[in-house]
């Protein structure tokens, strides 16, 4: 009558944030987390040798700005909880660098993923980015990392593409619900990586209704092969729980020993909770399932009481479909230096627009973006943003192995932006690890009914 | 007017004290060696303590005994029949690892929702099969019972009047923990005969006596329960702490947030008291490896003390963590730290010519003299202490916490002052005092402390309390509630329904009402939504009678 040991060290830190919700009934509120802790505490989890509860620590506004650019300032939409959040999630990243725990899981909210490189406010339930704000954290303390995000939440994890977008050492890879059935409606194959990061987005749109076979399928057939050439030294999961069958926001038809196996077969060093929310029916046996399979532990027996085998069966054609969709995606993943030749070519600057919608917060921005094709470094990133009614803002990104050419550009453009023209100029020396600001925001502005 | 006993069976001594209650003065202390039988032992002590007071005026006796710990410790329980009802989550292999142990079925979710029903003809042929073997002694476990026991209860309505002891886990906590409710549930059956014998034992020596007081046993939560219950012996396990932290309570001057250390020969106990509430453990005692729900005191023990092992490899000296024996000048194998303070003249005791012939290979292997390394073990075993303190006091503040307001502003403790009890506590205090840097007391009476603490600790209590006004059900298990609730069942109808019944189970447990003081420790409320609607509210409260005292020891160190 002994608590099991755990196969593999495991470092958990479990913050519900009880007393924060985004409004009362919102399916991200305070008793998202309650009944995952009743399972959780009645099984005695945290008994189990080898399993250690974490406290949070708290991210800080450093943390934050390596990562975005808040506005009008961090103070006005940034938290407590988003600092505590991040902070889960940094602490349970920290163990595993010191190597106390082998794999740690940030069971925290609220979540991250949607969460851009400008933050103007509630976007898919996210302000900032948790796996994002914890992984440049390591970066700083740890030097150098070569990381690989698995982004299994149901909804496309666009913040998270956005922000790595042009990052060769972060490959990101989400697996999700079609983008043309469900928020935030983006996501798909053409969706490949800025110029400095080309090949390591990969995205794969899963039909409505894919099952525990397709989504294992996709885990062998796609994500498991390219995580074997990419090398990296660290893999994080952001282990959205929002595939479950009984989801109440999704159509997806993942069972809870689906989400434990596809946690064995990853073997993340990090997960990070994001979505989820069939609170009752899915999370408490979900979270369970995740955690023992990552402490190594036997999950025959995590079979949430809704199960029936006939629950996860998907169609012929959505076998066919993701069976085509992994060759091809593996195709354009082996075949990406020439596709970048086919895209880029000998372009000195790749330039863009896109308009961006932060939902909840009910602002509209556009955005137009200059990357520098560098040769010699991911290359510098000069974006502008417009939200009407609200600030038009700039941020320089100077990547952590910026070339002195890159750099040279950054400073200039940040010397030569006026405020003038902008209300907040930020600029991210992430080689040096410090950002500038001149300008600020303008008192009267409005804001959301959110913050 | 009267007294108080209070008898603490020790590994190497029993003390016994008789505490006056008019004067809060100790009128009598007794010390006599603990032999094998613990009843033996103390008998002689309490003997020895009604020589001093007339047994007419003894107002209540309590003992704090090894027994149940011993017994833990040694193997030595009575085998029980498990029945088990484990639900979907964790591989329940781990419980059912002892001969006699059945999983059945039946399961409930979180929210006490059936979502397996029992089967009883099975249940009937387990209790057959236990009878057959001669199994006497039964305990029974359901995951989410607290939630909803209707389970647990099936199995009682088949087994009851079978067994000479039935143990039902969602009797014993309302706390959540699934395998420590069941590790408890075990323990309580398999101690069940050997906790009753003793009661009978000394209830009759006692009464022979002529005292016709309440008897007591001291809890690991340094709470008193009423002997004639014989309710979970399991919870008399580790009492030994638990009285020398209310021990120490009874005897602070200093207030605010102390740290009590407990020098003893092979270890020193560390723990803490804030405002005179000592810190509980969060999940429960840990009794010779099995984690169990036993409210407990929270402390940590370290292999350090008086007769710790001294020796010098490669030039490091080493205070602990062996005991090899008793101290060199007392006719032990090897130096300790009882030597060194004899060497110093600090303690005058056994042979001082053997101690510093034990210390010439440390003082050597150091280049120092022999006192010069005397005093360097003495600083060693302080600063050990130190950092174990150290330690302790980190953890209890990384304790985890699920608010936003807790974790921000939560209160983080920072010790002032420190108590230290335990035979030869004094003789360390300019040590310890100048490791941990805070001024240091040392009672007078601290040599009993422990008996002390049995003296004067009061009844405590815990219930756990969960309203669910979606599915229209209150529980409270550690009393027994189990009824349906309106759906506008409000948290304060819980809270005062929960303290109405706390106070009925203090007064059947022999609480006073003079000093009663319940307190919510936790309480949370919830809208329970389904679909996009809210279908109730999920309430839930922890409360106790806190452990405390009866009475300060008024004479000052």
């Amino acid at each position: 009558m002994k608590f099991p040991k755990a196969g593999v060290k495991t470092g958990v830190v479990f913050f519900p944030a009880f007393d924060w919700a985004i409004s009362a009934n919102h399916p991200e509120r305070e008793e998202r987390l309650l009944y995952t802790r009743d399972q959780i505490f009645e099984e005695g989890l945290f008994d189990v040798e080898g399993i250690t509860e974490y406290p949070p620590s708290l991210a800080t506004v450093e943390d934050v700005e390596r990562v975005h650019l808040c506005l009008p300032s961090p103070e006005k939409v940034v938290t407590s909880s988003h600092y505590i959040s991040a902070g889960g999630a940094i602490a349970v990243g920290e163990a595993v660098m010191k190597g106390e725990v082998e794999r740690g899981f940030a069971l925290v909210r609220p979540p991250g993923h949607h969460a851009t490189r400008v933050v103007r406010g509630l976007r898919g339930f996210c302000v900032i980015n948790i796996e994002a704000v914890m992984l440049e954290y390591l970066r700083k303390q740890y030097g150098p990392l070569r990381v690989a995000i698995i982004d299994t939440d149901c909804h496309h994890g666009d913040g998270t593409q956005e922000v790595y977008w042009n990052d060769p050492d972060t490959l990101f890879i989400s697996l999700h619900q079609d983008g043309r059935t469900l928020y935030p409606g983006t996501g798909f194959p053409s969706e490949f990586g800025g110029p400095g990061g080309y090949g390591a987005t990969l995205n794969i749109p899963m039909p409505p209704g894919t099952g525990d076979k397709g989504y294992l399928y996709v885990i062998d057939n796609f994500v498991l092969p390219v995580l074997e050439d990419f090398k990296p030294d660290l893999v994080i999961n952001s282990a959205g729980q929002d595939n479950h069958f009984s989801d109440p926001l999704t159509n997806m038809s993942l069972t809870a020993k689906g989400y434990a196996e596809l946690t064995r077969r990853l073997s993340p060093h990090l997960a990070v909770l994001e979505g989820g929310y069939s609170v009752q029916s899915a999370l408490p046996y979900v979270n369970t399932g995740i955690l023992l399979a990552l402490a190594g532990l036997d999950t025959s027996n995590v079979i949430e009481p809704l199960y029936s085998p006939e629950v996860s069966v998907q169609s012929k054609k959505t076998d066919e479909f993701l069976k085509e969709l992994c060759e091809m995606m593996l195709y354009r993943y082996e075949n990406r230096e020439n596709l970048f030749e086919e895209s880029f070519g000998d372009k000195e600057y790749h330039e863009t627009t896109k308009n961006l919608f932060h939902d909840e917060a009910g602002i509209s921005e556009h955005q137009r973006e200059k990357t520098r094709i560098c040769r010699d470094c991911p290359g510098v990133t000069l974006l502008a943003t417009s939200a009407p009614g609200y600030s038009e803002d700039y941020l320089i990104t100077l990547p952590l192995r910026g070339c002195p050419r890159c750099r040279r550009e950054a400073e200039e453009a940040f010397a030569n932006a006026s405020t003038e023209e902008f209300d907040t100029i930020l600029f991210q020396d992430r080689p040096n690890d410090v950002t500038y600001k001149k300008g600020g925001p303008k008192p009267t502005h409005t804001r959301s009914r959110w913050l | 007017m009267g007294y108080y006993i209070g008898i603490d069976v020790g590994g190497t001594h029993t003390d016994g004290v008789a505490v006056d209650v008019s004067t809060g003065s100790v009128a009598a202390k007794v010390k006599v060696e603990t032999s094998l039988d613990l009843y033996a032992c103390s008998m002689e002590a309490l003997e020895g303590i009604l020589e001093k007071v007339p047994t007419k005026e003894v107002k209540r006796v309590l003992f704090s005994t090894t027994l149940v710990t011993n017994a833990v410790a040694t193997g030595t329980l009575e085998p029980p029949g498990l029945i088990l009802m484990a639900g979907p989550g964790m591989n329940p292999s781990f419980l059912t690892d002892t001969p006699d142990c059945h999983l059945i079925s039946g399961a409930m979710d979180h929210r006490g929702r059936e979502i397996v029903p029992v089967d009883k003809s099975e249940i009937a042929r387990v209790v057959d099969n236990f009878l057959l073997k001669g199994i006497a002694v039964v305990a029974v476990a359901g995951k989410f019972s607290g939630r909803n026991p209707s389970h647990e209860l099936a199995v009682k309505e088949i087994a009851a009047d079978r067994f000479d002891y039935l143990s039902l886990s969602h009797n014993l906590s309302g706390a959540l923990n699934f395998p420590r409710r069941a590790i408890t549930a075990y323990l309580s059956a398999a101690l069940w005969r050997r906790h009753s014998n003793f009661i009978s034992a000394i209830t009759r020596a006692v009464r022979g006596h002529g005292v016709e007081a309440p008897l007591y046993l001291l809890q690991a939560d340094g709470g008193a329960a009423l002997a004639e219950s014989r309710e979970n012996g399991a919870e008399t396990a580790l009492s030994g702490p638990a009285a020398s932290i209310m021990g120490a309570d009874a005897m602070r001057s200093f207030e605010g947030e102390l740290l009590t250390l407990d020098i003893g020969g092979t270890t020193t106990d560390i723990a803490m008291l804030i405002d005179g509430v000592p810190l509980l453990e969060q999940h429960g005692a840990t009794i010779s490896g099995y984690k169990t729900q036993i409210r407990s005191l929270y402390n940590r023990s370290i292999p350090v003390g008086g007769d710790s092992e001294v020796k010098v490899d490669d030039g490091v000296l080493t205070v602990g963590p062996k005991r090899r024996g008793k101290a060199a000048a007392l006719g032990g194998p090897l130096p300790t730290p009882t030597d060194a303070l004899i060497i110093l003249g600090r303690y005058a005791k056994g042979d001082a010519d053997r101690a510093r012939k034990a210390f010439e290979p440390i003082a050597k292997e150091l280049s120092l003299t022999i006192e010069e390394a005397s005093e360097r073990v003495l600083s060693k075993l302080a600063e050990t202490i130190a950092r174990e303190t150290e330690n302790f006091v980190n953890e209890v503040n990384s304790r985890p916490v699920y608010t936003i307001r807790e974790l921000l502003h939560g209160h983080k403790v920072a010790p002032t002052h420190a108590l230290l009890v335990g035979g030869p506590a004094r003789l360390f205090v300019p040590y310890v005092e100048e490791a941990l840097g805070i001024p240091v007391e040392v009672p007078r009476h601290s040599d009993v402390a422990n008996a002390i603490g049995a003296a004067v600790s009061r009844v405590s209590l815990e219930v756990n309390a969960t309203a669910d006004t979606s599915k229209g059900d209150l529980s409270i298990p550690e009393a027994g509630v189990y009824r349906k609730v309106k759906s506008n069942y409000s948290m304060g109808n819980l809270e005062k329904e929960t303290l109405k019944e706390l106070e009925t189970l203090a007064r059947s447990h022999g609480v006073t009402m003079r000093g009663y003081q319940p307190e919510v420790l936790e309480s949370e409320s919830f809208n329970i939504i389904e679909g996009y609607a809210r279908t109730g509210s999920f309430h839930r409260i922890r409360a106790q009678v806190r452990p405390s005292i009866l009475c300060k020891i008024k004479e000052s160190g």
